[in-house]
């Protein structure tokens, strides 16, 4: 999982910047299932 | 009334400066071997879609779809009961049963989940522990207080005469008065998708 890795990159390896993208890649997927979600949910298909 | 909105904006100043950083962090360089970081690189971003990084993702993908799936589908006959009893007791017992998982720290709980899913107290017939099976009940198990909650809130607020409404066209399906029972349903009844959505975010 994202967090498995998140967690490998930052205190394992200490390659933060990776970790730092692995986030922001979990936060847009987040954000994109919930605009997806929304727009089911209001009957309007994306 | 503008100085009421003070505190919201100093919150969601801090929450975009912490997004800012963790951006921020995510374009620098990485040096091998260092605490210190180097120039402006995209190469970290384009490095999150690698192959050995998409079985991680997918993973991530499936798991929250399954969890939202079995979550809604365990949650809701418990928020239906918790929405609809007529008791008293029951509706307290009902609420006192999905809020106490809050109570308890997320560590005892996932410790007490490794004792139950691991064969000191069942005998699994097959492997739980360390495996997805058993990262799907935990997740299962964290999400449906919240599910519960949200969901009987969004069912307490629909008036159950429309259900028995709804009932009664299921009943008349065949007749001739069925088409305009169905529009009047629809104009009516909150489809299950709204109640499904509010709790799966």
């Amino acid at each position: 999982m994202i967090a498995n890795v998140v967690k490998d990159l930052g205190l394992d390896s200490f390659n933060w910047p990776g970790a730092a993208a692995f986030a922001m890649l979990a936060l847009a997927l987040t954000l994109a299932l919930l605009t997806a979600l929304g727009r089911l949910a209001a009957g309007r298909p994306s | 009334m503008k100085l009421l909105l003070l505190p919201a904006l100093v919150v969601l100043a801090v929450f975009a400066a912490a997004l800012a950083a963790l951006f921020r962090w995510s374009l620098l360089e990485f040096v091998p071997g260092s605490l210190q970081t180097g120039g402006l690189t995209l190469a970290n971003l384009r490095g999150v879609l690698a192959p050995q990084y998409l079985g991680a993702i997918r993973d991530t993908v499936v798991l929250s779809a399954l969890t939202t799936v079995l979550t809604l589908v365990a949650a809701y006959p418990v928020a239906y009961a918790l929405a609809r009893t007529p008791s008293r007791r029951v509706r307290s017992a009902i609420l006192v049963l999905t809020l106490a998982p809050f109570f308890t720290g997320a560590i005892v709980r996932t410790y007490a989940w490794v004792l139950v899913l691991g064969n000191t107290v069942l005998a699994w017939p097959v492997p739980m522990l360390f495996t997805e099976r058993g990262v799907l009940v935990g997740l299962v198990h964290f999400s449906m207080p919240t599910m519960i909650l949200v969901l009987a809130a969004a069912l307490s607020h629909i008036d159950p005469v429309y259900e028995r409404a709804r009932s009664r066209c299921r009943c008349r399906a065949s007749s001739p008065a069925a088409s305009s029972c169905s529009r009047g349903r629809s104009r009516r009844f909150p489809p299950p998708s709204c109640w499904a959505a509010a709790g799966s975010r």
